[in-house]
């Protein structure tokens, strides 16, 4: 994993520029991971400079757009909850964005709850709807085989709790798992580092559902398909075959850039705060932007009400395809 | 100090002996070609940062009890401007993709509109404080680093304003990234016409000093293809200019090392998205590939071509074509007349080559590496179509950044007339070898734009004796271990500057560290030329300070 002195070896490229949420709302360098790395290859760190760099660190959104263009492989969103970890630990968390939401503390899971099937599907607390859970749950083998576990993705993605520390606690959560499935992406990484699993079994439910015959066949070359960004990103270099095929197959577009890496909407839980909301919007409307489609179909079941509120065009996300 | 002087004199004969004696040199072992006494007599060299800038106090400023600087900052906050004074923010631009050159700006501010721009000109002119103007910060001499005053991040202005598809034109702000250009137009199955093969150098930034494309031969310069500009004057006029209102103008502003004005909007000529069908042959004799190249340049043979080395042995000739019947045509007709060889005709060579010399073991390795490792990355299969590349932009940019992107790029180069550019490539070739291991050429043609009058090229990237085509070479040493000091890679760059004062060529890059060289390049009649105009557009002399004059 390159994250240790990362920074260093940032080149200046500014390619992690070019697909990143933030930068295309604010257009302002020093809330990227480009301003941040060069900042701080000259002199400033995160925790030091008030409101300096502080600001960037929180502003990232975590989509991963940025790790599918770096040249040198820095995995900068890890690299981000590093820093929001050092922040909220010598107290400098300058952003209310996350104290409004949360009192410092708490686990990204529920350590009383342990995974008593051997396919656990992990979902964002409160973040997708129950009836779509019970439909995955169904398809990937009924409730006599798959469990469902809540992840806090607010403590999570605010650092105040990270899964490395909560390894053990973790481990024994999911000691039971064969396979993990995810709702949300940005789990995928620690998730590997600490299961015993290969990553082939911890995997996107966008990448799950591909897998399943019956779905890819609802797929048509007239949809514009919307890929998870944090699954999609943050597993790149696995993925990238997978989707180029998908696309091949289908004949669709999807919601990638030139680089292939995917647009995100810069989606937080925090997408009730209105600078967001209004951010989150903007992003849709340049996924959209000059595509011809007849419908979307979104992998992430968060993203679909984005849509619906833009495009007359039908919206189904693809669990319900079955 | 006599004893001590002559004592110094003598090691240095010694050395200088030794060093022309010494016939047996080897590749990247030789010393320091020192950078203080000159190669040409009486012509000093600049290879240094320049002084920072100091904030005075001029009587208006004493009266408030302030500096030009606080004065400056004051006067543009009250016109709702804010400049950015915190260590972060400028601390971002300390130095450029060159690595070499070093300074603070005193504060940064993002212009939103060219409103903006004029505004920050004008209190620039009154307060007597320098502007550099950034885009993408991708020079490699400094030519968009502050050392001191303010930095104008352009980048700011990223917008597409619009896209005429019956003109085939798009207006744009000064500050977008090519590759946001790319992406809206891609969405509309538009392309621009040529870019540079980075993605994060600036429309503006690129109109002020060339770019060249693998596509250069067929449309020329990327600056060539603005059609009309909206510029801020260094006094802070907003001017619509174009070849032919306010001609003067224009054509100061398009390759004018950012002198004359802040391009703060364009319209550039567009044209229909193609896929490229993409051909490589290969030589292992330098003369051969570069003949080979001015042979398709000039017979227009290709709509894409470019040599690119990856070592003395063993070079790329790169040719591309935007529709089947080009590519059809071009083996039909030229391919037979080249002596470059397919691959695996080459690789047979190499390996007979290399099979008689088991001493040039680590030579064949770094060869069979870079094979293993570059050239995938050329035809990486999301990027690919039925063969055909669909974003060659994307594969290039990333490539570089990949294989040869550090925080140090060191690209010198020279741009030569048609006769000329053999020579210019073997003599900067030797300059290469004898101070790196390992390092790339990477040869373009540039078509000369039919229209354009003598002023058109003036101090610029095009070499001034060029008939139709220039031809432009970059030698780019593979240092990515980081084993080499600033001192050398500046000594490099000196050698290969001084065999374009030597031949009479021109430069891709003439501005910031090697500003020294432009009176040897260009003469003392344009540059003085230059200066007045300078003068006369920009009285304080405050808009890119540094780059040029």
């Amino acid at each position: 994993m390159k994250t240790s002195n990362a920074y260093e070896t940032c080149t200046g490229c500014a390619l992690c520029l070019l697909n990143c949420p933030v930068w295309r709302s604010k257009k302002d360098m020093t809330l990227t991971p480009y301003g941040r790395f060069k900042a701080m290859q000259w002199g400033s760190s995160t925790g030091e400079v008030p409101d300096g760099l502080n600001a960037g660190v929180d502003a990232c959104t975590l989509c991963g757009s940025c790790e599918v263009l770096c040249p040198v492989d820095n995995e900068i969103t890890t690299i981000t909850l590093e820093e929001r970890r050092k922040l909220s630990v010598i107290g400098e968390r300058k952003s209310e964005r996350y104290s409004r939401y949360l009192k410092k503390g708490g686990a990204v899971f529920d350590a009383n709850k342990v995974a008593d099937k051997e396919v656990v599907l992990v979902a964002g607390k409160g973040c997708v709807e129950d009836a779509l859970i019970e439909k995955a749950v169904a398809l990937l083998g009924g409730s006599g085989k798959v469990c469902v576990i809540e992840a806090d993705m607010i403590v999570f993605e605010s650092a105040y709790a990270s899964i490395e520390d909560e390894a053990d606690a973790v481990r024994h959560i999911f000691k039971n798992a064969r396979e993990v499935v995810l709702f949300e992406g940005l789990l995928l990484r620690p998730l590997r580092e600490i299961l015993p699993l290969s990553k082939k079994k911890v995997i996107s439910i966008g990448e799950r559902l591909l897998r399943e015959p019956s779905i890819r066949r609802e797929l048509l070359s007239s949809d514009l398909y919307i890929v998870d960004a944090r699954s999609y990103n943050l597993d790149h270099k696995r993925l990238l075959r997978l989707y180029n095929d998908l696309k091949k197959d289908v004949g669709f577009s999807m919601n990638l850039d030139l680089h292939r890496s995917a647009i995100s909407l810069g989606r937080e839980i925090f997408s009730s705060d209105d600078d967001n909301k209004k951010n989150v919007e903007a992003q849709a409307r340049w996924i959209l932007e000059g595509r011809s489609f007849e419908r979307i179909v979104v992998e992430n079941p968060v993203d679909a009400d984005i849509f619906r509120a833009l495009t007359e065009a039908p919206v189904t996300t693809l669990l319900e395809l079955i | 100090m006599r004893a001590v002087a002559a004592l110094c004199l003598g090691i240095n004969l010694l050395e200088y002996i030794f060093k022309v004696t010494n016939e047996e040199i080897k590749s990247g072992t030789m010393h320091l070609d020192n950078v203080a006494p000159d190669s040409l007599e009486g012509i000093p060299r600049q290879c240094i940062n320049p002084p920072r800038w100091h904030p005075k106090s001029t009587d208006d400023a004493k009266k408030a009890g302030q500096d030009d600087w606080r004065a400056f900052v004051e006067e543009l906050e009250e016109a709702g401007l804010t400049i950015d004074e915190s260590h972060a923010a400028c601390a971002i631009f300390v130095t450029d993709a060159g690595g070499l050159s070093y300074g603070m700006p005193h504060g940064v501010l993002r212009p939103q509109c060219v409103e903006d721009i004029s505004k920050v000109l004008k209190a620039a002119q009154r307060h007597h404080v320098p502007v550099t103007v950034r885009g993408g910060g991708l020079g490699t001499e400094g030519e968009a680093v502050a050392f001191g005053g303010l930095l104008l991040d352009m980048s700011s202005m990223q917008r597409v304003i619009d896209i005429d598809k019956t003109k085939m034109t798009a207006r744009v702000e000064g500050g977008i990234f090519w590759h946001e250009l790319a992406e809206v137009l891609r969405r509309e199955g538009l392309d621009y016409l040529s870019a540079p093969l980075n993605f994060t150098s600036t429309v503006g930034g690129v109109l002020g000093v060339g770019g060249v494309d693998i596509n250069s031969p067929k449309y020329g310069l990327s600056a060539d293809q603005a059609i009309a500009l909206k510029v801020v004057t260094p006094t802070g006029d907003v001017v619509e200019c174009t070849s032919t209102e306010n001609s003067d103008l224009f054509e100061r502003v398009i390759l004018g090392y950012g002198q004359f004005g802040v391009i703060a909007e364009a319209t550039l000529k567009i044209r229909n998205f193609t896929p490229m069908k993409m051909r490589y042959l290969y030589y292992s004799n330098l003369r051969s590939a570069i003949e080979d190249l001015r042979t398709i340049v000039e017979s227009e043979a290709s709509d894409y071509s470019g040599i690119l080395t990856i070592m003395d042995r063993a070079i790329t000739l790169l040719v591309g074509f935007d529709s089947k019947e080009r590519e059809k045509e071009f083996i039909a007709k030229t391919e037979p007349k080249l002596r470059g060889h397919g691959e695996v005709g080459f690789g047979l060579r190499m390996a007979v080559y290399y099979a008689f010399r088991p001493w040039k073991l680590g030579e064949s390795f770094y060869l069979l590496k870079r094979r293993l490792t570059l050239f995938p990355d050329l035809q990486r299969r999301e990027f690919m179509d039925k063969g055909e590349v669909v974003d060659r932009s994307v594969i290039f940019s990333r490539a570089v950044w990949r294989h040869w992107g550090s925080k140090k790029m060191t690209i010198p180069d020279l741009s030569a007339p048609e006769d000329k550019f053999i020579e210019a490539v073997e003599r900067g070739n030797a300059v290469c070898r004898k101070y790196f291991k390992y390092y790339t050429l990477y040869c373009v043609g540039i078509k000369k734009k039919p229209e354009a009058n003598d002023e058109h090229y003036e101090m610029s990237c095009v070499s001034k004796d060029a008939v139709n085509f220039a031809y432009g070479c970059e030698f780019e040493p593979s240092c990515n271990d980081g084993k080499y000091s600033r001192d050398q890679l500046q000594s490099f760059k000196n050698e290969i500057y001084d065999i374009g004062v030597d031949m009479n060529l021109s430069c891709y890059r003439f501005g910031g560290m090697m500003k020294g060289y432009i009176r040897r390049l260009f003469g003392d009649e344009v540059v003085d030329r230059q200066l007045k105009m300078k003068r006369e557009a920009d009285p304080a002399m405050i808009l890119n300070p540094n780059t040029v004059f």
